[in-house]
């Protein structure tokens, strides 16, 4: 692992990464880096320093004190949902379309309903207008949800926007920093570069210590090397890259190590993520994050290349899911989707709920101690007694085992009484009800006319020609060109 | 001053002190004792769909039953002969070659839980032993169960020497067990199926006409 980190600096320094952004390059000069066109050249010395100042403990606010989350190192894991997919299977006809915005406040309430799902993520409906989508989208998931809430920007412009929204919500930029309700992800592009808007949204969010999730993607065989180790390698240097950016600019700034990985099909050319290989590579992020830099992870997850809630999903989400949670992964993230990060299937976003309740009981472990071992009761019951009712069986019949909820717990002739379900119909049957009884607590009136106000302004910026990337967050990097040289996009 | 409510409650909670502690306050006071005997078995009914829509699990409803029987206990002889037989009465076993055990004393504690008197006669039980079995307690129905393909012919076999005993017309017969179908039980003459403790509680009601 050590060999890991060498490497990694190594090629930080040597090679270097592209980063295509004005702001980022005057920071990274001024603390030392070698810059040559876009080319920053990362002294060892600069990416130790700024490791140091990487928190080990972020804190994930709620819209209430009851949903803030923890994530920190030997702490227990959260879930949350794939963020960023544009398919979506209907609940009632299983049929497949592009997502509505029906859809968006569906996934989301049935995420918000169910108790395994920890915090909710943007969704990208098709019938919206696109230059504000992601502001749109924000002020759905404020509605919808009392969880902490990730975005996944496509642009860097209507971040501004979103950190307004946010502050209003939670009524002051100090208590946005304290317990921030919003996390960011944005993502490295494989091999070796951050894109302009992938820079801004770090600037746009950083002056609040906003989390960031950092995210990179690498493809074994296609955008990173073809072995595993490679891969990890490769996805680590981004990984340092990253942070090595955003505490230069902003020290202190919660960052989530969440590199990801793909892996090309070599048959039919497709970026696939439900492999054993991608749960192996998940385990060696999560433990590199951990043990070498005591960074809280934020990695997949119950990922799937199956086409929807069915045997191959079952068994790709339980291995995807249950490794990295294994390995140390403070969020284990991808909660109800198929098709490789594509589509949302909500009744296996309500099976990945027991999945991760089963993965949580795991991690529990056997308790040992004199009272769970139960040698006053095997001596009480004796040879040919039974522990039906036995005290120890009624003290920890309940405690000692987690109750999936969509699962048949019969004997076939009643399970043919009962309407021979299998696991997706009664997954269904339990969305169902989740979406007839759950309510979310209203935002207030006065502030959804502020939030509405604010998306109106930014409805009006896009109209006119003039969506800004210095909105709301006041010191951001403007786009430079790419450079044909190194910055192929 | 304990009420019937506390009476309900203490059953509910499985609380066997407390149910007769409470069952002897009530009696103090002069309540009358078939009372105090349907607001025990009208407890453990509310226990029985509380178990049903899986709100209890079996543990709490076996506890439960043993709360009712010890309230019971305080009771009986104090009732008459006609309110002392509680609902019925059930001898169940597991038949002749076959010694599993559990299964079978789940489903008698669950029949026994719903306010039924039950004869568990054990494992191993020959269709002669059965015959004995009715002649002695004279019940108003004979569950058997198995668990082994090998075994449950004797199922068959009982029901016969039930025939041959004169004793068949009068108890009802109810079977179950793993490798019991409900086409085999109509079959060999059952007069009832259950896959399982939750059925054959129904089923044993069905059969009594409660």
């Amino acid at each position: 692992m050590l060999k890991i980190h060498e490497q990694s600096l190594e090629v930080l320094e040597k090679v270097g990464m592209n980063v295509n952004h004005r702001k980022s390059l005057e920071i990274l000069a001024q603390a030392g880096a070698k810059i040559d066109g876009i080319r920053v050249h990362f002294p060892k010395t600069l990416v130790e320093e700024c490791l140091k100042t990487v928190p080990n403990r972020i804190v994930y606010g709620g819209r209430n004190l009851k949903n803030d989350l923890v994530a920190e190192i030997g702490g227990d894991f959260h879930t949350r949902p794939m963020t960023g997919g544009e398919g979506y299977i209907d609940l009632e006809t299983r049929q497949w379309r592009k997502v509505l915005t029906k859809d968006l406040i569906e996934f989301t309430t049935l995420a918000d309903g169910l108790e395994q799902v920890d915090y909710v993520t943007s969704i990208y409906p098709d019938d919206m207008n696109l230059d504000t989508r992601d502001v749109h989208i924000l002020r759905l998931l404020l509605e919808h949800s009392v969880k902490h809430i990730e975005v996944q920007p496509y642009t860097g412009v209507g971040v501004g926007y979103m950190v307004e929204m946010i502050q209003a919500v939670q009524g002051s930029a100090e208590e946005v920093r304290k317990r921030p309700l919003l996390s960011v992800l944005t993502s490295a592009l494989a091999p070796l570069q951050f894109l302009p808007y992938a820079l801004d949204i770090l600037f746009t969010v950083g002056p609040l210590h906003i989390p960031i999730e950092l995210n990179t993607m690498p493809i074994a065989g296609a955008t990173a090397p073809v072995t595993l180790a490679g891969l990890l390698l490769q996805a680590n240097i981004e990984m340092l890259a990253g942070i090595t950016i955003a505490q230069s600019a902003f020290p202190g700034m919660p960052l989530m190590y969440a590199a990801r990985n793909l892996i090309l099909d070599p048959w039919t050319g497709l970026s696939l993520m439900g492999r054993m290989e991608a749960a192996m590579m998940a385990a060696g992020m999560a433990q590199i994050a951990s043990d070498l830099y005591s960074m809280p992870s934020n990695l997949f997850g119950p990922v799937s290349d199956a086409m929807s809630a069915d045997g191959q999903a079952a068994v790709e989400h339980m291995m995807n899911a249950l490794i990295p949670a294994l390995c140390g992964a403070s969020v284990i993230a991808g909660l109800g989707h198929v098709e490789h990060c594509y589509t949302y299937d909500p009744i296996l976003l309500v099976l990945d709920n027991d999945l991760i309740g089963m993965v949580r009981r795991f991690m529990r472990g056997i308790e040992v101690t004199d009272e769970t071992l139960g040698m006053d009761a095997i001596i009480r019951v004796g040879p040919g007694g039974n522990y039906l009712i036995d005290p120890h069986t009624l003290k920890y019949f309940k405690s000692e085992y987690y109750t999936p909820k969509t699962v048949n717990r019969f004997v076939r002739n009643v399970w043919n009484t009962k309407g021979k379900k299998d696991a997706n119909q009664l997954a269904k049957e339990r969305a169902s009800k989740i979406l007839a009884e759950h309510t979310v607590e209203p935002l207030d009136p006065k502030l959804m006319i502020e939030l509405n106000k604010i998306v109106a302004a930014a409805d009006k910026a896009a109209a006119e020609g003039k969506l800004t990337h210095a909105y709301g967050g006041g010191s951001i990097g403007s786009l430079v060109d790419v450079v044909t040289s190194g910055g192929k996009v | 001053m304990e009420s019937k409510t506390g009476l309900v409650q203490s059953v509910i909670e499985g609380d066997a002190e407390k149910t007769q502690r409470i069952v002897q306050e009530l009696l103090n006071t002069g309540e009358d004792a078939k009372n105090l005997l349907d607001t025990l078995v009208s407890a453990m009914d509310h226990v029985g769909d509380e178990w049903r829509v899986g709100n209890m699990f079996i543990p709490e409803v076996l506890v439960a039953a043993r709360a009712m029987q010890e309230g019971i206990k305080l009771l009986r002889p104090l009732l008459s002969a006609t309110d002392s037989k509680v609902r019925g009465t059930i001898i169940i076993g597991t038949v002749q070659g076959d010694l599993h055990d559990i299964g079978k004393s789940l489903v008698g504690m669950m029949i026994e839980g719903a306010g039924f008197q039950v004869i568990d006669l054990g494992v191993d039980i020959s269709p002669e032993r059965f015959v004995q079995a009715v002649k002695k307690y004279q019940p108003d129905i004979v569950a058997m169960s198995t668990l082994l393909t090998t075994t449950i012919s004797y199922m068959r076999d009982t029901i016969r020497s039930l025939e041959e005993a004169g004793l068949r017309n009068t108890v009802k017969v109810l079977v179950g067990g793993a490798p019991v179908t409900p086409e085999y039980a109509l079959a060999i003459g059952s007069d009832g199926y259950a896959p399982d403790g939750a059925t054959a509680v129904m089923k044993v009601r069905d059969l009594l006409g409660i």
